[in-house]
């Protein structure tokens, strides 16, 4: 368990890969994401092999409150030469961005890749689908570092996605 | 410049063994993300996956006069939103900046919007190659993101920058 104010990090099983792939599949997740496709059993128990692979550069937690699982976070692209990892992260109910356990979760979580895997950068591409998100990591410091034009075809059209970044020495961990 | 002097035609085995030798070039290998030397395994693994079906990668070696001069291509081919990514390696260095690489780039970027059907053609330059930023920049690719010291190289972080073209470009 990593604690951290009002949730908890815990290690995913096996057994809660029914529940992540009905949240991948709620609206206000999938919008945030890249899969287009709705999630299944079989993509959700390949995925769970995949990232236990030894060449797997992703780790990832269930976020826990009130000792109910009520989301997922983690590091993907975890790239240990130039120490950076992108933040990926998504929790159960609407409008979760405002919440207290999404400050809570980000902080455990940029604190686990900077404090305990000495990672340099930690990065989020995030979709203009999702502003949600971009109010979010703005208001947890993370730096603008620009637009890329049409990387998403989602509803008829295309949608920018933005990137934000932390660095360790940006990062106060008190 | 004579376009007619350059051409691309598919990789072949027997470059396998030119192409290890151009990316080990220390001049080279300063602009790519490489971080190991290049062995015959090495080459013979990436030899397979260029040549899988729906493989992410589609390489040409450049030629000149008949003679290969270097390697060029897409990396990073999306089939989803329709992207990729440039790489150009004008291999024999003293063939650099003579401006073979501009007609490369042509053929490249006609070749990714025709034939692969991309929408957007990217290109990662390290913060340290002013001559790459130049290089795009001329062709009309937009600075869009600066990933900020996303690259550890001799002892020092450096920033990364994403430019790119749009098909409507």
């Amino acid at each position: 368990m990593i604690n951290e104010k009002s949730i908890s990090l815990r290690s995913l099983e096996f057994e809660d890969l029914s529940k992540l792939r009905d949240w991948r599949n709620m609206e206000h997740v999938k919008k945030s994401t890249r899969e287009y496709r709705l999630l299944n059993m079989i993509n959700q128990k390949k995925w769970f092999e995949s990232i236990h692979n030894t060449s797997s550069n992703t780790i990832m937690f269930g976020i826990i409150n009130n000792k109910k699982l009520i989301g997922v976070t983690g590091l993907t692209y975890i790239d240990w030469k130039n120490r950076h990892a992108e933040i990926s992260i998504y929790i159960n109910k609407k409008n979760w961005q405002k919440t207290l356990d999404a400050k809570d979760t980000l902080f455990a979580i940029m604190k686990y890749g900077f404090g305990e895997l000495n990672l340099h950068r930690l990065w989020v591409e995030i979709f203009e689908t999702t502003t949600e998100n971009i109010i979010l990591f703005k208001k947890m410091k993370f730096v603008y570092e620009g637009t890329s034009r049409q990387k998403l075809w989602r509803n008829n059209k295309w949608w920018n996605s933005q990137f934000y970044s932390i660095l360790s020495k940006e990062f106060k961990n008190e | 410049m004579n376009d007619n002097k350059i051409k691309l035609r598919s990789v072949r085995k027997n470059d396998l063994e030119l192409i290890r030798n151009w990316r080990n070039d220390p001049y080279i290998f300063q602009f790519n993300k490489q971080h190991n030397l290049l062995n015959m395994k090495n080459q013979q693994n990436w030899f397979k996956i260029i040549n899988i079906k729906n493989s992410d990668k589609k390489m040409f070696i450049i030629e000149k006069d008949s003679i290969p001069i270097g390697i060029c291509g897409f990396v990073n081919i999306n089939n989803i939103i329709h992207s990729g990514d440039i790489a150009i390696i004008i291999g024999n260095t003293k063939l650099q900046k003579k401006g073979f690489g501009s007609v490369v780039l042509k053929k490249l970027i006609e070749y990714g919007f025709k034939n692969l059907k991309l929408n957007k053609i990217g290109a990662e330059i390290f913060e340290s190659n002013l001559i790459s930023k130049k290089f795009f920049e001329k062709f009309n690719f937009q600075h869009e993101v600066t990933c900020r010291e996303a690259l550890w190289r001799n002892n020092r972080y450096w920033d990364i920058y994403n430019y790119s073209l749009l098909k409507f470009e």
